[in-house]
């Protein structure tokens, strides 16, 4: 038998800097994370139909909501038309509704013996989360994208450089990533579609309710700062 | 102009802060009247993100349970 070479030293001369095994081991968090990511777009590829399906809540919004308001003239907003300053609240209002329902995949999964599979495997549980956080990251990004296009055809005028749009995707990506975590969570405490369906219905609703609720009221701070600055006054119909 | 309930609240909501986020970059006449600047609703939604995925990486198994 032929003598081998130790794999560990004894007194630990061979092991690398904790900065480079730090580097490393991030780096393959990041590849398992994107491996999950990965997984979860190819399963929109096969089956788009819920992004259409959800794609039409904020459609409706921006239409119906945004051009009753404008033309009623009912808030005025710093100088901006109704419609300009309601499509930021409607993306983020879409990213939100992507991103709760994102969680009942796991359910699924749990179901079809993914799960315990995933589970058995050595990928740290953070890595399984931020990779479906990721997914609904991308399906986010779609609804955003429908969102801007909507905006920009009905004569909305929001910045399209390249600032922007980094910008746009980063946040986009970002929030989708809480409110997915969030889900998960809520789906691993129900664990039944229906307790899921129900919780993340109403905790969207919360949410959303909340907002609006702060945005009409900013609406009214922003209409009286305008009132009292020396430029132009709130347009009357008349 | 908000009772001040709501207004704490809506603070803890990360919905505010993703909408004041978005506002501020696609708005060009939003920062004016910003509600609590880019660099704080980064904050605040990457270290909701950190104790979310925390608290989900937790309870991954639940689901198989």
């Amino acid at each position: 038998m032929r003598p081998q070479p130790l794999d560990v030293q004894p007194n630990g001369l061979d092991k690398p800097l904790a900065s480079i095994t730090a580097l490393r081991a991030l780096m393959a968090f990041a590849s398992k994370t994107l491996a999950i990511a990965d997984m979860e777009v190819r399963k929109l590829r096969h089956d788009p139909t819920e992004l259409a399906t959800r794609a039409i809540q904020p459609v409706l919004w921006l239409l119906i909501f945004g051009q009753v308001m404008s033309r009623g003239h009912a808030i005025d907003t710093a100088g901006m038309p109704y419609l300009d300053f309601l499509t930021p609240g409607i993306l983020a209002q879409s990213v939100l509704f992507i991103a709760i329902f994102n969680g009942i995949s796991i359910i699924w999964e749990r179901d079809l013996g993914i799960v315990h599979k995933f589970l058995a495997s050595p990928t740290p549980r953070a890595a399984l989360v931020m990779g479906k956080a990721l997914g609904g990251g991308v399906r986010a990004l779609v609804q955003a994208v429908v969102v801007m296009a909507l905006g920009l055809a009905l004569g909305v005028s929001v910045r399209c450089d390249a600032t922007a749009i980094v910008g746009l995707i980063v946040f986009v990506v970002l929030g989708a990533a809480v409110f997915s975590s969030f889900s998960l969570i809520i789906a691993c405490l129900v664990k039944t579609r229906e307790r899921f369906m129900g919780v993340g219905q109403t905790a969207s609703d919360h949410a959303v309710v909340l907002r609006k609720q702060c945005h009409l009221s900013d609406d009214d701070d922003a209409a009286f700062s305008a009132a009292h600055l020396p430029h132009e006054p709130p347009h009357v119909p008349g | 102009m908000m009772p001040r309930s709501l207004q704490l609240i809506s603070h803890m909501n990360p919905l505010t802060y993703q909408v004041d986020a978005l506002r501020i970059i696609l708005l060009p006449q939003f920062p004016a009247n910003q509600q609590f600047g880019l660099p704080m609703d980064f904050l605040v939604l990457a270290g909701a993100l950190v104790v979310l995925v925390a608290i989900s990486a937790r309870l991954y198994p639940h689901i198989a349970q």
